[in-house]
């Protein structure tokens, strides 16, 4: 599954550890996020969402059936 | 964050029960226990023991005494990364260990009947606790 996680951050310009603070997540966390090598939880989804005011939806973009 | 710090609050008193128990251990074996024998086992099992539990029951009194060390700390515990690490280490773990234990036992059967027995057994057993916990999860959720 992609994210525009890192694209929105730089465009807000938020850093890692300021973005893995506010979602009570380690550094680390958000840079598998990045990378695309870790897949969010729906409530940390739902956290990083409302962070950027946008909608899971927006936010992730599921590519077809890939853990299914 | 409260149910955290009350469940660091909870750990420190454990930590302390652990710390207390050990050195009590480690002074009445210095005391009274003879030399030789399994007294070096037990001295190494306490001195650790009681090292783990002052260095975990400092950690938890900072983190009490600091609130971005408790965040940091809750963070750390909390992470849902570091919890599906876990998992899928813990998976592969045990099919690691079941195939090695598998493989053990087999090589084994050619050279001792003792081992293979004891091998055995504790293949089994840990058959058992896995069915046992998977049964007890497959009941919560």
């Amino acid at each position: 599954m992609k994210n525009k996680i890192q694209e929105l951050r730089k465009s807000r310009k938020v850093t890692q550890q300021e973005l893995a603070d506010a979602l009570s997540v380690t550094r680390q966390t958000i840079i598998s996020l990045e990378n695309g090598k870790y897949n969010a939880s729906l409530t940390l989804a739902h956290k990083a969402a409302q962070f950027f005011g946008i909608t899971i939806e927006e936010l992730f973009i599921f590519e077809g059936e890939e853990n299914l | 964050m409260e149910d955290f710090r009350r469940k660091v609050k909870n750990n420190t008193i454990i930590y302390t029960m652990f710390a207390v128990i050990s050195i009590v251990g480690l002074v009445c074996l210095v005391v009274l226990g003879k030399d030789g024998g399994d007294a070096p086992t037990y001295g190494g099992f306490f001195g650790a023991m009681a090292a783990v539990s002052v260095i975990k029951l400092v950690s938890s009194i900072r983190a009490l005494h600091d609130e971005s060390i408790l965040k940091k700390l809750y963070i750390a515990s909390t992470d849902e990364r570091n919890d599906q690490i876990i998992k899928a280490a813990s998976k592969t773990s045990f099919t690691i260990i079941t195939l090695g234990l598998s493989t053990a036992i087999i090589a084994a059967s050619f050279f001792s009947d003792i081992v293979c027995c004891t091998l055995s057994v504790c293949l089994f057993f840990i058959i058992v606790v896995y069915f046992s916990v998977t049964a007890y999860y497959n009941r919560k959720m």
